[in-house]
């Protein structure tokens, strides 16, 4: 299928996922380029959610393997069924057939081949979506097979010999940053960091996401949204996985405009933390509601920018000559 | 940090002068030549992605063009942050080119002047001072109230009772002392010249944390005001520290062996053929630390800092016994588990010291740390002493010292003295053959050393 930005742009938009040619063009870059993509970002920004609108768009199979921690290649591309190699040894022996040969190839053929995610995706018949989720969670060693793997779509089993793609796969991986990842894999993948969504965009966000909440209220959210991101200190800044989980919340309590009370009550929604929570209700009993919806600067990305007002006042110099505070 | 925009604006400018090959190629490689040049590995690999990437896009959409460099020649989100920024500066039109040399050279001329009006606004008695280009920048910088200050205070010093031109020195290191301390702290008014250029450089550190300016700051000079952000940022490294730390753990925990008796337990339902294999692996031995701080004086803030994040530590550590030194040898962990407030915690060191601040005696606090706590010397502990050295009766100390280190697992002293003085001071060498040294005067050296200490 030859595609073009023109039809990637509408079948992203007609999929329902909102985003800027900033989050676009990578994406068609991978395609076009046939390079894996390496997506980056604050969790809940909608980074794996890219791996499922793409195999949707591409009408495609969507492989996803899972990393975490020890994660190994026996997990992650083929394991021998070992139990059923076993009863089939003992079946065998059973019947009394001493052909040991015949025994031999018939034991790793590929009815006792349990195929992993990386082996399934290079053995479909398509040309499926891979999703590498969270790959910053695997341990070196893994991550160097892995990017052996993506550069030449292939792998060897003994017994079988060697296996190649028949469509190199499109391949995206995702990291949450809680390592660096060596510079090899790196060097395979065609970057991509998501952001924060301005105002403008996250409240087109929610009306594609949650049609039911009221236009003013969804404006409202968008904002306060900016505001949690950019002006508070908080450990874990709310994403929009949260931003559509509290609107829908808000549009369940049949709510059409946001007041103190509510956005403290409903807090648990988006900071999923004591001191976080703690934060927000002290803004609100200082300054209410007001700084949390102005309009701010709603164009900025929200993460790239910190007005001056959030800046922490700077020590006021002692004059020259006394003493300074010990 | 401050400089970033400046560094990009430098290297295009270098990139842009060089070689008159001209073409789409050449471009390209003019631009990733300015990247090397702030620091961004690109090798050809990239260079030829972007190429290709070039040609799939439409390349008279200047949009277009900017995200596909970035996404071939970016690999993390700072590369990105200064190529995003760098792609404005370099593909400009010819006449903005000339314009901008034109600028450039303005720029330099009003700086020079610059030096030259701090050079005769900063005299004491009629001698100009000895600063250097940056401290004359940074005066240059500051409000006019502040630069006034100044001069007051040397005309004041100057017209002083008994003073004559051989207070020119200490007049000096006052005056540099002053302007090197505003110039890590820039004043708020200097964020304003370049708001947007500025906001793009300050505010991106958010997330990736390694870039907040906060870090590089000498931890005595942490203000009141600034405590709050830095009880955030603390819990946050300490928290990166630990899960760092316990991969690395984890991953030793990859030398497993088999457990035969166990998998031989296991497998009986097969009849004991090792079906399910069972693995032993190793106990992983959480270490202990020990802290001792001294607090005489000005090392009191350092003090509460590092007790902090130490304590953020209780995921990789099992524990933390804290004691302060200064005459004496005082238990402060319990203290450190109520988990006392930041700011309520630095009152305390700092009014504690102030009744202590006599003098600083190490060899007394080993003493009574052999003697009246010696249970907490364990063969898994690691000594953290924090410490500028400066001590009486260092030779005893040393030796108390070398005795302390037979019964624990190792002791690493961080010494909040700048690197470059250490030859000045006779306790370095001394208390360097028990010890590994360390300099640590910043949040960030105190990530990087405690991740060393711990993993060792």
């Amino acid at each position: 299928m030859e595609m073009d930005l023109g039809w990637l742009r509408q079948s992203f938009a007609d999929d329902g996922y909102i985003c800027g040619m900033d989050v676009l063009l990578p994406v068609y870059l991978s395609l076009r380029l046939g390079k894996p993509l390496l997506v980056e970002g604050a969790p809940g920004v909608g980074k794996t959610e890219i791996a499922k609108v793409l195999a949707r768009v591409l009408d495609t199979e969507l492989i996803r393997l899972q990393c975490y921690e020890g994660l190994d290649e026996n997990k992650a591309l083929y394991e021998w069924n070992y139990q059923r190699q076993l009863l089939r040894i003992q079946l065998t022996q059973a019947a009394g057939t001493k052909d040991a040969e015949i025994l031999e190839s018939d034991l790793f053929s590929e009815e006792y081949l349990l195929m992993r995610p990386l082996l399934r995706a290079i053995r479909s018949p398509g040309r499926p979506v891979l999703l590498i989720d969270e790959v910053d969670k695997v341990d070196e060693a893994f991550e160097a097979f892995l990017f052996e793997l993506l550069s030449d779509f292939q792998i060897s089993i003994p017994e079988l010999g060697t296996i190649q793609a028949g469509e190199i796969p499109v391949v995206v991986l995702t990291s949450n940053s809680e390592r660096d990842l060596s510079d090899g894999l790196k060097r395979r993948c065609i970057y991509l960091y998501i952001d924060f969504p301005t105002v403008e965009r996250e409240l087109e966000i929610i009306r594609v996401k949650a049609p039911e909440v009221p236009a003013l209220l969804a404006q409202e959210l968008a904002r306060a949204m900016r505001f949690l991101r950019t002006e508070l200190e908080l450990r874990k800044k709310p994403s929009i996985a949260e931003t559509l989980d509290w609107a829908r919340a808000l549009a369940a309590l049949e709510r059409d405009r946001l007041n103190e009370r509510l956005c403290a009550d409903t807090a648990s929604l988006f900071l999923k933390n004591r001191d976080d929570i703690q934060a927000l209700r002290r803004e609100i009993s200082n300054h209410g509601l007001t700084r949390m919806l102005s309009r701010g600067d709603e164009t900025a990305p929200a993460s790239s920018r910190r007005s001056p007002a959030a800046e922490p006042a700077r020590y006021d110099v002692p004059p020259v000559g006394e003493p300074e505070p010990k | 940090m401050k400089g970033r925009r400046d560094q990009i604006v430098q290297a295009v400018a270098l990139a842009q002068s060089a070689g008159a090959a001209s073409g789409l190629e050449a471009e390209i490689i003019r631009f990733a030549g300015a990247l090397r040049q702030l620091g961004l590995p690109i090798g050809s690999g990239e260079l030829l992605d972007a190429a290709a990437a070039l040609l799939a896009v439409d390349l008279l959409d200047r949009a277009q063009v900017k995200l596909a460099l970035s996404a071939t020649l970016a690999k993390d989100e700072r590369a990105r942050e200064i190529i995003l920024q760098a792609f404005d500066l370099y593909f400009v039109t010819p006449e903005e080119r000339d314009r901008r040399a034109a600028q450039q050279a303005a720029d330099e001329a009003q700086y020079h002047e610059m030096l030259e009006q701090a050079q005769v606004q900063l005299r004491f008695q009629g001698e100009s001072l000895d600063l250097s280009n940056q401290q004359k920048e940074t005066y240059a910088l500051l409000s006019e109230a502040q630069q006034r200050r100044l001069q007051d205070f040397l005309a004041q010093s100057s017209g002083g009772q008994g003073v004559d031109s051989s207070f020119t020195p200490l007049i000096e290191s006052i005056v540099r002392g002053h302007l090197e301390r505003w110039r890590r702290q820039p004043p708020p008014q200097r964020a304003g010249e370049d708001a947007a250029a500025h906001g793009a450089t300050r505010g991106e550190g958010d997330d990736s944390l390694g870039q907040d300016p906060m870090l590089y700051v000498d931890m005595k000079e942490i203000g009141p005001a600034e405590l709050a952000k830095v009880k955030v940022l603390i819990r946050r490294l300490a928290k990166r520290l630990a899960t760092r730390i316990m991969r690395r753990y984890r991953i030793s925990r990859r030398r497993e062996r088999v457990d035969f008796r166990r998998t031989i337990r296991a497998n009986l339902r097969y009849g004991g053929t090792p079906v399910h294999l069972q693995f032993k692996s190793r106990r992983v031995l959480k270490p202990r630390i020990v802290l001792l701080c001294d607090v005489s004086g000005s090392m009191a803030l350092y003090t509460a800092f590092i007790m902090q994040f130490t304590h953020g530590l209780t995921k990789v550590v099992r524990d933390v016994d804290a004691f302060l030194f200064a005459e004496d040898l005082e238990h402060v962990t319990p203290r450190l588990r109520q988990e006392q407030d930041l700011q309520q915690m630095m009152a305390d060191l700092v009014g504690k010291s102030a009744i202590w601040g006599k003098g600083t005696n190490l060899a007394t606090a080993l003493d009574h740390m052999m003697t009246r706590h010696r249970a907490t010397l364990t063969s898994d502990a690691l000594l953290l002493v924090v410490s500028d050295t400066k001590t009486i009766g260092v030779q005893e100390a040393a030796n108390l010292l070398g005795e302390v280190r037979r019964r624990v697992r190792g002791v690493v002293w961080l010494n909040t003295v700048p690197r470059r003085e250490w030859p000045s001071l006779p306790g370095v060498s001394a208390f360097g053959r028990h010890a590994t040294m360390y300099e640590c005067n910043t949040l960030a050296d105190l990530e990087r050393v405690l991740q060393e200490a711990i993993t060792v």
